[in-house]
């Protein structure tokens, strides 16, 4: 379908709550990574990945990753990355967790993502750190970071305008629509990075 | 199958791409341990039966798993010994095993005095000489029910319900490991260090068992 969103399902099992959500769009196309051509990267104009991607695999699709970038794409990318799926992007890197701080969030940067979010419920889960992340995937040169992890505040969260045009949010850590403590966080997130990978605009302070 | 004259077996892992198994592939503790890393999508490519054990860790895609299941009754037959982690869902790909999902309570240790009640089957057996019930210990995905004979239970929840099993009749001379436990998954994402030890332990356990078999047969 042209001008698709397109959801990549890696895992065996269930669809995510996010995606149930995108099931609910015309434009959306929802498929299992073990069925992905290079027609859906084609048609499609927003991309959302899922920490289990199967990153061998995506690696056969890195020029139409590109070229759907270069055509102005959005790709919301969730989880560790740990192969060069687009423009020499570089490894993960763990950061060293001695106690609770090292986990800390630091909330750098705006984003439509999380608009009407409290940031600062994201950072832990009945008193609990680390679900959001605990490293970071290197900023490409460029990159702006959004959410910072540690006294360091290494780029947990980035968004980057690729150079030759299009768009990654860059997410190291466990889904993130799944991160939050509550189911209403959770949905909001859900919502906020479809309409953002749709290029559609947030009115700030609306609570999707 | 030809016996591994080495000390320590043959010991090959699936990648299925996803970043938690590189991150477990890729990086010691565990890296030490793998002499072959073969891509889920190439096992055709590849002759497992070079291998002594072949590790399918955690969440593993069972789409590919139930194309290639002929291939691993093969290597077990062939004498060697499979390894299905959690979430791979052997139940779908090979016969006669059971399964039920649970629902996962990753909070219950919040509760001042609380116990999950996972419990080492048969404290006689050499599993517990590498694998503590404390390591076993985080949350739980599923159990193996009903099980058939052959299914001997390693590891259990205090209902008794099976949370690791080994067969090493079903398939003779090579045996089937499985568990519902997912390690791989968390470790591999740099959580809870329980799962890091469960591996740590499982790895020396599985080459010990090995040289057992090896020298029984010898």
């Amino acid at each position: 379908m042209p001008n698709s969103l397109l959801c990549i399902q890696s895992h065996f099992g269930d669809l995510p709550m996010l995606f149930k959500f995108a099931q609910q769009r015309d434009d959306a196309v929802i498929i299992s990574q073990t069925e992905l051509t290079k027609q859906h990267l084609q048609d499609a104009t927003g991309l959302i990945t899922t920490m289990h991607l199967d990153q061998l695999s995506m690696m056969e699709f890195s020029s139409e990753l590109e070229a759907f970038l270069t055509r102005g794409g959005r790709w919301f990318f969730n989880g560790h990355l740990m192969r060069p799926l687009v423009f020499n992007l570089k490894n993960y890197i763990p950061i060293k967790v001695a106690g609770k701080n090292d986990l800390a969030l630091t909330a750098l940067e705006e984003h439509l993502v999380f608009n009407a979010v409290d940031r600062s419920t994201l950072g832990v889960r009945k008193g609990v750190a680390g679900f959001y992340g605990r490293g970071y995937n290197p900023m490409p040169k460029g990159a702006t970071v959004i959410t910072g992890v540690g006294d360091d505040k290494a780029p947990l969260d980035w968004y980057w305008n690729c150079p030759k045009g299009g768009q990654i949010f860059s997410h190291a850590g466990n889904d993130l629509q799944s991160v939050a403590e509550t189911k209403a966080t959770s949905q909001i997130l859900a919502k906020n990075i479809i309409k953002w990978v749709a290029s559609e605009e947030i009115t700030v302070g609306e609570k999707s | 199958m030809t016996v591994s004259t080495q000390t320590k077996p043959i010991i090959g892992i699936i990648d299925g791409g996803m970043h938690y198994h590189r991150d477990s592939i890729e990086r010691e503790p565990l890296k030490q341990y793998f002499d072959k890393v073969i891509y889920l999508r190439d096992i055709p490519l590849h002759d497992l039966t070079e291998l002594d054990i072949l590790i399918i860790p955690c969440r593993t895609n069972a789409h590919w798993l139930g194309i290639y299941a002929e291939q691993f009754k093969n290597f077990m037959q062939q004498g060697g010994t499979l390894v299905a982690m959690g979430e791979t869902f052997p139940n779908l790909w090979l016969q006669d095993i059971g399964y039920r999902a649970v629902e996962t309570n990753f909070w219950w240790w919040l509760e001042e005095g609380a116990e999950l009640g996972v419990k080492m089957s048969d404290p006689k057996h050499n599993i517990s000489d590498f694998i503590s019930q404390q390591d076993a210990t985080y949350h739980l995905h599923g159990v193996f029910t009903p099980l058939a004979p052959n299914q001997k239970m390693l590891i259990e929840t205090k209902e008794g319900e099976c949370l690791m099993f080994e067969d090493v009749v079903t398939y003779a001379p090579g045996k089937l490991i499985a568990t519902t436990l997912d390690p791989f998954f968390h470790h591999g994402a740099f959580f809870m260090p329980a799962t890091t030890r469960f591996l740590i332990g499982m790895f020396p356990w599985l080459i010990a068992s090995f040289q057992l078999t090896a020298s029984e047969a010898a």
